[in-house]
């Protein structure tokens, strides 16, 4: 009986023994086998790219400030002027300080637009505002003030665009506005587009951000709306007519296509 | 049988601390060593034994060169360069350089990288390509940006505005369009050859094509499928009075606005197989 017992203790320690070793050599096999596996092997950057800057486009007034279009009163024989900026810089009011600001380069067209009603007779006109550089013509308080003189240039109007979108007061909007009781007839003028794509230079309209040593610098462009009577009217036909005037700025923004 | 069994049981518990001592030793034992090995291998300090790797090629498992064959960009490394993934793009108008001659990425631009895979072990038959904006480390962004103020949620809506916007494809066809769209976690599986012949690995190129679609109506179909935190700007959607494809302009408008550069990363990792 002991000679069978010490023999099944004998057994029992190989037995134990061998499945310890078996067991430790499962876990390490487990572990550089696990370790071996999810390693990643190589890794690799591409080359950097940019990212194009956005169209950022403002509409301002002559100061750069953020523009209200409100002119009062015109009297006869009057002549009503508006300074517009277009700017791709935002109005000094309204900036946050953003960092952003510290800019890309980016350049881009745009087209500006005069739409108005009309009811009343007037004349709108749309000229380019010119800096002029000369500084012999600007007295000395204005130059100490940083007051910038501006000239007036002719500029034209794109005149198969603002054609076409005038005409596209057609028949079908016509019906739409008198409803189905009235009559085309009842319609008494319509909006006109006035729309200019190209500055006096005949340079298609442009602004660009240029980006140089860590400081931007950003373009505003200056136009006039100027506004007066039609000779030879009889004002107490109008008095009870109003008008509404939009200035539109519109960025031109292609969708990228292979050359 | 019972006493028997009780009987094995005592025994197997006699002399326990004995065993279990000499059972922890072992795995201690085990662990430092296979731990002291890790470290040898891993230690980037020691340029010995890097060299002694290459030189016997032993341990290399896998060849990731960015141009055809290249040589791996370890190697190129360790000899101070710093290979790059070319991004192979054709030009287009409309699309401004910002910087000199670095590529501009644009809404509707579109482009692709290729990489160039070979297998060094006959037991390497595939290879896991993870392509991303992002690495898997911290700090391996893929992002630069344009200004330092950003905090970690705006950063956050940016990255995955990015991941929604600029695309990565497996495959392009002019008639059935981009399909194969890559997200974080689901990499792209390449078999690898091997030449029997003259006992080497056959180099395998591997695209990936990249697609900023111009509109939210650009979207190739899988990719409409992504959440709407990736495709559309939340801070604007939130007022919401805007349809989905003026929220993907917002978006869009707010990559370009904060983002200056990216950069895809590549991880590549052997699968193991039978050939």
């Amino acid at each position: 009986m002991e000679t069978t017992k010490q023999r099944k203790k004998k057994l029992n320690r190989k037995q134990f023994l061998t499945l310890v070793i078996m067991f430790s050599v499962l876990l390490l096999m487990l572990i550089s086998f696990a370790w071996y596996y999810f390693k990643t092997d190589k890794e690799v950057d591409s080359k950097l790219a940019d990212v194009m800057a956005p169209y950022y486009l403002y509409l301002l007034d002559g100061e750069g400030d953020s523009l209200s279009l409100s002119i009062g009163s015109l009297h006869p024989g009057e002549t009503k002027q508006v300074v517009i900026g277009v700017s791709n810089k935002p109005a000094d009011s309204s900036l946050n300080l953003d960092d952003y600001l510290v800019g890309k380069n980016s350049q881009f067209d745009y087209k500006f637009a005069l739409a108005y009603t009309q009811n009343l007779p007037i004349v709108y006109s749309v000229y380019e505002l010119e800096i002029v550089e000369d500084e012999s013509d600007i007295t000395a308080t204005d130059q100490s003030n940083n007051t910038i003189y501006l000239e007036k240039k002719d500029i034209s109007k794109d005149e198969s665009e603002s054609a076409r979108l005038t005409e596209e007061n057609n028949e079908e909007m016509y019906q739409d506005a008198v409803g189905d009781g009235g009559s085309v007839e009842d319609i008494v003028n319509y909006v006109r587009y006035d729309l200019y794509t190209t500055d006096y230079k005949s340079v298609p309209l442009c602004l660009e951000t240029t980006v140089n040593a860590g400081s931007t610098s950003y373009e505003l462009d200056y136009y006039l709306i100027e506004m007066e009577w039609k000779d030879g009217i009889e004002f107490s036909n109008f008095i009870k007519e109003t008008d509404l005037v939009y200035v539109i700025v519109d960025a031109v923004q292609p969708e990228p296509e292979v050359k | 049988m019972r006493k028997n069994f009780f009987q094995s049981v005592k025994e197997i518990f006699r002399d326990w601390d004995l065993k279990v001592m000499s059972y922890v030793m072992l795995v201690v034992t085990a662990t430092c060593v296979i731990t002291a090995t890790v470290a040898w291998f891993t230690c980037s300090a020691y340029a010995s034994v890097r060299n002694m790797e290459i030189k016997t090629g032993d341990t290399e498992v896998i060849k990731l060169a960015v141009k055809e064959g290249n040589e791996d960009v370890e190697v190129l490394r360790e000899n101070g360069e710093d290979p790059r993934v070319s991004i192979s793009m054709p030009v287009f108008t409309g699309v401004t350089q910002v910087d000199g001659d670095i590529p501009v990425f644009a809404p509707g631009t579109y482009g692709s990288f290729t990489i160039y895979v070979t297998p060094m072990k006959t037991n390497v038959t595939a290879c896991k390509v993870l392509p991303s904006f992002f690495g898997s480390k911290e700090d391996q962004s893929g992002l630069t940006y344009m200004t330092d103020n950003l905090s970690d949620e705006e950063k956050e809506v940016i990255e995955q505005l990015v991941k929604g916007h600029i695309l990565l494809f497996t495959n392009y066809n002019e008639t059935t369009g981009y399909s194969g769209l890559l997200t974080d976690t689901t990499p792209l599986t390449v078999e690898l050859g091997w030449d029997k012949e003259t006992n080497k690995g056959i180099e395998e190129a591997i695209t990936i094509y990249w697609y900023w679609p111009y509109e939210y109506e650009d979207l190739p179909a899988e990719a409409q499928k992504l959440d709407e935190a990736q495709l559309l700007d939340p801070e604007r959607q939130a007022e919401d009075k805007y349809s989905d494809s003026r929220l993907y302009d917002f978006a869009d408008t707010r990559i370009g606005t904060n983002v200056k550069n990216v950069k895809i990363h590549f991880e590549v990792s052997a699968v193991y197989g039978n050939n």
